[in-house]
């Protein structure tokens, strides 16, 4: 049984079955913890409210509490994927297990921990706390705790190896090495203010949504420029494909892909699908040149980039889409959004 | 005044929380007010956005205490200047939306009001989810005049203001204090100035005003004259309202000759406004036409004003007579960034006119009006 959408079929011939919950806090972000098998979805009261994938019709939610009396602000799959690492506006960052144990990673007093990620390859965990970002290794421990930022960091993105960080600021981004040693950062620079980064498959590209409604991006062989504008809105949610060629992007009315293959994208056309409301997640299908994305309305849509056909999945809530994302095996679809709507979309239905 | 044209499926606005911004110098008496608002019993919860710990503590659970982050648009407009700590706080805050129902930032006493204030009209996400509803200033009687001498800030803080709380009154002698007022009003005509000596003002007179809401502009009179003696008592203020032919070609109407007591300087002084006698540069300039205004000469003045000279125009509201519509047409601008629609039909019972008010910096009174003139249908 093919446990994906098959890209053959028209995407309004894909069939899915979907399981829908409705919160009473705003989803911030959402996945899934493969190696327990439950899909997570954090939430803005604190708490996360864990599904187990292969039980979708199960009656019962289990909620931990991540954050006591504060608000979730961000959060990712744990590099072991038996649970989530969050951060909170009580300033602590948080591994919570699938298994309900909580564990304090680390504390930056007063502020509050707006941004997290994890590498690929469950090598590292970074976390942002004002100009603060702390490194830690895959098990928690410390590696290294970097302040040498312009003003605060708005975004973090690993390289596909895990070996570098890179750290989205006013006035462009600033590239660390995941080492304990004292380090200069490179800094990619271009004035505005970067709101979100994504680093690409290949590892060739550093991009950029900036407070402008911009794309910026920057060739990392030669350090060049690459500025890709037209969007009505800030683009901050971006999904690469697997083959590190396409760029997925929110921020318009409509996913704009960009192509990333030879030297970039700067002047070419992008594709475009799913037509809507302003697209506010993406997320694209970890085999096939499918893309999800969610909407303002709180509209999902898959669209497939060979033909620019695309249809409407399914309506999570009537808010902004806030969380998006597929397990690795593009089988579950995952989506959250702003008014606390969350569904678990299944293609494996045969 | 999202200038986004984006053509997009409606979305469901969520309800838009209101914001209030305090400004006013260190010591001015802000977290007074601050921990007043937050403690009556008005069954409201607040969270608090605050840029730096001063000597008294915040009563609340909510208090957010950001480094503030000026950022400069990269869209061509140099004033163009957004917070960039209130739009990722507010975007934080806004995750876990039931711990409040508004929003209270207080700025440090060296804030310059200006990039607050277009945050909320910049960023679309900002925009969405919160609506500034008033800029509240607080000044100390006893130490403005001080603070306007040596701070371009304090003088931004009351040209920005939509409500002035004249603060610590008790401290300063009655003539201390028109002296004051007077200052005030030569920078900000049109902010109601309420006294106060432990910021003990009525509340409703700080929160829900709808300072930015252009369906509660109704008048752009100068707040004296609510309050202004009549004409011929001590400390009346000639104005264009007295009555009396507002004659330009012999200005010194009523007003005792410069360097006596009670002498209002004006533009008839002769001196320039920004010399050693004014410490403050900015002032407030009203503009009025008696006919209807032709939209489009408007539009293309205005604009073109706002393009050349934003910089300097902190803020601007009108009310205008449009040829070819019954309803009033309202505006407001804060530096360049603009916004107009059409309000309620005008009464048969009302005299219609165009009317714009400008508070800024190195305005030339006499040009403005020529150019508002020019749009005359």
């Amino acid at each position: 049984m093919p446990a994906a959408p098959d890209p053959r079929v028209a995407p309004g011939q894909i069939g899915f079955r979907a399981y829908l919950w409705q919160f009473k806090s705003a989803i911030v972000a959402a996945g899934v913890a493969e190696a327990a098998g439950i899909a997570g979805f954090g939430l803005g009261d604190g708490s996360i409210a864990l599904r187990v994938l292969a039980e979708p019709e199960a009656p019962t939610t289990r909620r931990l509490i991540a954050h006591e009396d504060a608000a979730l602000l961000c959060m990712a799959v744990a590099p072991d994927g038996q649970g989530f690492v969050s951060g909170g506006d009580d300033g602590r960052l948080m591994l919570t297990t699938a298994a309900g144990e909580g564990r304090l990673l680390a504390e930056v007093p007063r502020k509050w921990i707006e941004h997290v990620a994890v590498a690929d390859n469950g090598s590292a965990i970074a976390y942002s706390a004002g100009k603060r970002v702390g490194l830690l290794d895959g098990r928690g421990g410390v590696i290294a705790v970097l302040e040498d930022h312009p003003s605060t960091v708005a975004g973090l993105a690993f390289n596909p190896k895990g070996k570098r960080l890179a750290a989205a600021h006013y006035g462009g981004v600033s590239l660390w090495w995941v080492k304990s040693e004292a380090q200069t950062p490179k800094r990619l620079s271009w004035k505005s203010s970067h709101v979100a980064v994504t680093w690409s498959p290949d590892g060739r590209f550093v991009m950029t949504g900036t407070q402008e409604n911009e794309m910026h991006g920057w060739r990392l062989a030669d350090s060049a420029d690459m500025r890709m504008s037209g969007y009505p809105s800030k683009p901050k949610s971006f999904s690469w494909s697997r083959d590190g060629r396409w760029l997925a992007t929110g921020g318009a009315d409509v996913v704009v892909v960009w192509d990333c293959k030879g030297k970039g994208p700067m002047g070419s056309r992008p594709e475009e699908v799913n037509q809507g409301a302003l697209v506010t997640a993406v997320a694209f299908h970890p085999r096939h040149s499918l893309v999800a994305s969610g909407h303002a309305d709180g509209l999902i849509r898959l669209g497939r980039l060979a033909d620019n056909s695309g249809t409407v999945l399914e309506q999570v809530g009537n808010g902004p889409i806030t969380a998006l994302s597929w397990t690795s095996d593009g089988r579950y679809l995952l989506a959250g959004g702003e008014d606390g709507a969350a569904g678990i979309l299944d293609f494996g239905t045969g | 005044m999202t200038q986004s044209s984006a053509a997009q499926a409606p979305v469901p606005a969520p309800a838009q929380t209101p914001v209030t911004v305090l400004t006013g110098y260190l010591g001015a008496g802000k977290t007074t007010l601050l921990n007043r608002i937050l403690t009556e019993p008005h069954g409201k919860k607040y969270a608090v956005i605050i840029n730096e710990f001063g000597e008294i503590g915040i009563d609340n659970d909510l208090v957010v205490d950001a480094d503030e982050e000026v950022f400069e648009m990269n869209n061509g407009c140099i004033c163009c200047t957004v917070r960039g700590d209130l739009i990722r706080i507010i975007e934080g805050l806004m995750k876990r939306k039931d711990r409040f129902d508004a929003i209270i930032v207080e700025t440090t006493g060296l804030a310059d009001p200006g990039p607050v204030a277009q945050t909320f009209f910049v960023d679309d996400e900002v925009a969405r989810r919160t609506k500034l509803d008033s800029i509240v200033t607080v000044v100390d009687a006893r130490h403005l005049p001080a603070r306007l001498k040596d701070s371009r800030e304090a003088e931004e803080q009351i040209a920005f203001a939509d409500v002035i709380i004249l603060n610590k009154t008790d401290l300063v002698s009655a003539e201390e204090l028109a002296e004051v007022e007077r200052r005030i009003r030569a920078v900000n005509a049109y902010a109601p100035i309420h006294r106060a000596a432990r910021c003990d003002v009525p509340l409703d007179k700080v929160l829900d005003r709808g300072a930015f809401d252009l369906n509660r502009i109704v008048s752009l009179e100068p707040d004296f004259l609510k309050a202004n003696p009549a004409h011929g008592e001590p400390g009346h203020v000639h104005d264009e309202h007295c009555g009396h032919e507002h004659d330009h070609g012999h200005g010194h109407h009523h007003n005792p000759p410069h360097g006596e007591p009670g002498h209002v300087h004006d533009e008839h002084c002769g001196h320039d406004h920004g010399d050693s006698l004014h410490d403050t540069t900015v002032r407030s300039v009203s503009l009025t036409v008696d006919a209807p205004v032709d939209p489009r000469r408007f539009d293309a003045w205005i604009g073109e004003l706002l393009a050349t000279q934003g910089q300097n125009i902190l803020r601007a509201k009108g009310i205008l007579d449009l040829k070819g519509s019954d309803k009033r047409f309202v505006f407001q601008a804060v530096h360049m960034i603009k916004d107009g629609d059409f309000q309620r039909p005008w009464r048969t019972d009302e005299k219609r006119f165009s009317r714009l008010v400008l508070i800024g910096r190195d305005l030339d009174g006499k040009q403005l009006q020529q150019g508002f003139d020019a749009c005359r249908a």
